[in-house]
This record gives structure tokens, sequence and C-alpha cells, in this order.
């Protein structure tokens, strides 16, 4: 064997047994000496990094999933900022959910057959606009899961957590087990219980990320790293609502009837003191349709109100029209259209 | 085996249908069609993309740099810059090729600045690594003989440089005296980081216009 031969095989060995390794500072420093100094040897390196890359296999777990929310929320394309939601984030929503159920039933396949350095095995649920879906966990934790919503969690729970990642609205009816804390992660907030009934509402295009508490006692740890807030906790007593703002990193606690707004469980919305824009989105993720409000600074105040399970999309609309006596709409395809009146 | 990516057949760019998908594998032109949605506008395929992606990325960025936040902050910035320049993503040919080039750049980048902020860096090749690790020691010793391959294989100049700064440590004005060059040249030999800048900014020209 020649010696050029003999160099390539010990390259691609020693890159190979590096990329596998943890080694000491100071192997460290000179192996990153070796692979920067340019030389004949070049074409090796490439080859040997090119067969680290093919094999290379990871699958999607939690982490994956908060630092894609955390690119979408850098990027800001679902930040419906505008006065004019865009067809286009009501579009790539509801696809999302739908093609994240796709994506990540691929992705257990991989994680479920590949070596499994990355502890459980997760299962990945979305559900799309214009739905609701009910679960069962592995504990016997009910979920009730709200439209446009993912949530993951592990086929089962390990030993001493039990965590699940939200995005979008959800309700836990948590089956108590005091040696197993039962987590919701969320981008910006953690809600932790032991046992007990509560609700988490955390979509990505959302102002605001809140828990509402129904029976027991939970705990709230700010995670978003950038907020003043951050690492604060909060113990909630029963019909309390939590909400943090994800703007400004501001975080109030409210009394609050929580069996009724909890009740979209049960097909109805409610809400006490909200924003206009927050109901549009909760029509939108109901109804499965875009609202387009044009200068929807004019709809400012907040909104008490109810709709019923029975309600079609048309009732609400009446109800919210004759509630603000402030604009008039129409409708195209699935989309409708609010015009402010003066 | 060799599976790239699934398919979910596409919605055509804004006509609203967004509730017919197909799940299968996706063979290289199918990734194709991919990127092109995502470069006309389509986020779901970039959150696709990504997904199916990142895991991959940061485990093989890890490998090299031994820095898991690092690896995921780097690969955050690698999406990012993709997005940003979404438009252009039409031109990439194979997403997985055009991921190990970028992901490449990327360690080389993480080295080298790792060097420059190290000015003694080429002082420590020779001192023996100090380990109770056997696989270390052996480790050690191989990398040992490639890194005196390099310099033996380094251009004559750099290497007379590369010699009198490290065995003589001689600084780099008295080395360009010596030599009769300038300080500036001494330093473009002395930095590490030069060869592996010059191998990617090419690649970063290509791909980004930066």
């Amino acid at each position: 064997m020649n010696e050029a031969k003999m160099s390539k095989l010990n390259i691609e060995k020693i890159i190979r047994t590096y990329f596998h390794s943890h080694f000491s500072e100071s192997t460290r420093r000179k192996f990153a000496w070796w692979m920067v100094n340019s030389s004949d040897e070049d074409n090796a390196k490439d080859e040997a990094m090119q067969h680290l890359w093919e094999e290379s296999m990871a699958g999607i777990d939690m982490q994956t999933l908060k630092d894609l929310e955390a690119l979408k929320s850098r990027i800001g394309y679902n930040n419906s900022s505008t006065d004019r939601p865009s067809k286009r984030r009501k579009y790539w929503s509801a696809a999302a959910a739908i093609g994240l159920m796709a994506v990540l039933a691929v992705a257990s396949y991989f994680i479920g057959s590949s070596r499994s350095d990355m502890g459980d095995e997760f299962v990945h649920i979305s559900v799309p606009y214009g739905q609701t879906k009910f679960l069962c966990l592995e504990d016997s934790t009910r979920v009730t899961i709200n439209a446009g919503t993912t949530l993951i969690y592990p086929r089962r729970f390990g030993k001493g957590k039990r965590n699940v990642f939200l995005s979008g609205e959800a309700n836990f009816d948590v089956t108590r087990d005091e040696k197993r804390p039962f987590t919701v992660e969320t981008q910006s907030i953690n809600v932790t219980a032991l046992g007990t009934k509560f609700e988490v509402q955390a979509y990505p295009d959302a102002r605001t990320v809140s828990t509402v508490l129904e029976e027991g006692r939970t705990k709230v740890v700010i995670v978003e790293a950038e907020a003043k807030t951050s690492g604060r906790t909060y113990i909630m007593s029963p019909n309390q609502n939590l909400v943090y703002n994800k703007a400004t990193g501001e975080v109030s606690v409210t009394e609050i009837d929580a069996s009724r707004r909890l009740s979209w469980e049960k097909g109805n919305l409610i809400f006490e003191g909200e924003d206009f824009k927050t109901i549009l989105q909760a029509l939108e993720r109901k109804y499965n349709v875009t609202i387009i409000c044009d200068h929807i600074e004019r709809m400012n105040g907040k909104f008490f109100v109810k709709f019923r399970a029975d309600e079609t999309l048309h009732d609400a609309l009446d109800i919210l029209g004759n509630l603000s006596q402030r604009f008039t709409y129409r409708e195209e395809g699935d989309t409708i259209y609010l015009s402010p009146t003066k | 085996m060799s599976i790239h990516l699934f398919t979910i057949s596409l919605p055509k760019e804004n006509d609203g249908n967004t509730r017919s998908y197909r799940v299968t594998l996706m063979t290289d032109t199918e990734e194709k069609e991919y990127i092109q949605a995502f470069a006309n506008g389509n986020n779901r395929a970039f959150e696709l993309l990504f997904l199916y992606y990142q895991p991959r990325l940061v485990a093989f960025i890890n490998g090299f740099i031994k820095d898991v936040e690092e690896a995921r902050d780097i690969s955050q910035d690698i999406f990012l810059r993709l997005w940003e320049n979404r438009q252009r993503c039409g031109e990439i040919l194979s997403f997985k090729a055009f991921l190990f080039k970028t992901a490449k750049f990327a360690i080389y980048n993480h080295f080298d600045h790792q060097l420059v902020a190290d000015k003694y860096v080429e002082l420590m090749l020779y001192t023996p690594t100090e380990t109770d690790d056997t696989e270390e020691r052996l480790f050690a010793q191989e990398l040992l003989q490639l890194i005196e391959l390099t310099i033996k294989n380094m251009p004559e100049q750099r290497r007379r440089v590369f010699e009198m700064s490290r065995k003589e440590g001689l600084s780099n004005e008295e080395i360009a005296q010596k030599l009769g060059i300038s300080k500036r040249t001494v330093e473009n030999h002395i930095t590490t980081a030069l060869a592996a800048i010059r191998k990617v900014t090419f690649l970063a020209l290509l791909l980004w216009g930066v």
C-alpha cells in the first residue's frame, strides 16, 4: 500500500473516531488545527465528512419542535402583526397541522428504527382546523386537543417525570402520580401538575400564552430565555387564569370561571374580556375559515361573548356584529371579509 | 438504505386547497419539487424540510464541534439564512448535498474562530496529550502523525514561517525581517484559518452572494 492510500485510510479513521468520541480540550484543539490546515489530504477529509453525513441519523424530539417554534418566531412569518391577517398565514397553519402529522408519522418511524439515544419513542398528534380530538395517554391522563394544535408525547412515560410538548391549545385531566409530575412544555411557559385539571393555550400565532386551572394545583415556570420574567415561577389555584405576553414578557394572573372558559371542549367558545383579534382567530380555528379584517385597529375594546356549540359561523358573525355594531361582512368561499363601518 | 424524504403532494401555490396529502418516500426529483415549492413561498415545505433535516444537521455539526447548544444555534442560523434567501433556493440541485456543504462551511468556520482566538495553538501541537484514556492516547498519536504530514506538505515558505514561529519562538515582525517579506504576509502564513476561509468563501459566494 502506498503512502497516499494509507494516509487516506488514516484520515477517515481519525475523523470517524473523533466524531464518535469525547476527547480532552487539548486533543480537540489539535484536531481543529489539523482540519483547517489545507493540504493534499483535503479530498480525503471531505470524503470522510461526507460519509459521516450520509450516516448521520437523528429523529425529531421535543427540542426539534422547540427549535422550529423559536425559528418561526424569529422569522416572524406567523406573527399576524398586520391589521390584515394574510391569507398565507392561514394557508400554512392549517396545512402545517396536517403536514406535520405526516412528517411526524414518518419521523417516528425513523426514531423507532434508529439506535435510540433519543430516549423514548414519541407520538405526534396534530389536529387540523375545524376539529377537536380526545386522547388518553399511557398514564390514563385525558387530553382534549383543540383545532390547529400539535401535541407530542412519549409513547411511554419514563421514571420521575411525564413531559409533553404542546403547540396550540389543549385541556388536561391529569392522573394523580406524585412521584412523576406531569409537565406541559411550550415555547414560553412550562406548566407542571401532580394531578389536576387545567388548560394550556399556546398558539404560535397568538400574542399570549395562557393557562387556566380548574381543579388542584399547578406550577407555572416562564421558560422563554429572553423574557424579563424568565425563570419566574407561579403557583396557581383553581379558577385562576395566567396570561403570559410573548412580546413584553409580562405575566398577569386573574380570577375567572374555569369551567365556563374550558367549555370549548363541548364546542362552546367563551370569551371574557378578549380582544377582537383573539376572537377572530378562535373562529378561524373552529370553523376552518380565513377571516380577513381591514383596519382591525378600529375594533378596539374587550369583548364578552359566548358562542354555543350548535351555532354556525354565520350565527357567530351575526352575534359578533350585533355586539360590536361596527362591521359588515361578505363571504368568498372559505374566506370571510370583515369591513368596519364608521 | 437510502431514503431521502417523504413527500406530501403540494397544493398549487395559494389555490387554497390544502386538504389532500399523499405520503410516500421521496425521490431526488421529488425533493427538488419540494425545494421549488419552498422557493415559491410555501412555508410548510420549509417547515417540513426543517423537521426532516434539522436533527441530522445538529447531530452532524455536534460531532465535530462537540457543543450541542452551539450546534443547534448554528443549525438555526443555517435555516434562517435559507429562509431569507428562499427565492434563490430554486437553484439548489440537492437539498441534502447543499446542507452538507453548508454544515461543512459552518464547522470549518467554527474551527477558524476557535484557532484565531488562540494565538498559541501552534505551540501546543507538539505538547503531548495528557490523558488517562487509552483510546484518546492512541488517537492523539495517530493525529500527530497526520499533523506532521500536513506540516511536511506545507508550501516551502509557509513551513519556514511556521517553524520559525513555533520552534524558534520568533515574533511575526522578526520573521518578516529575516525572510524579507511583509508582516502581513507572515500573519497570513501563520493564520491557520486562512486556508479554510479561502476554501469556503467560494461556496458562500456561490450560494448567498455574501
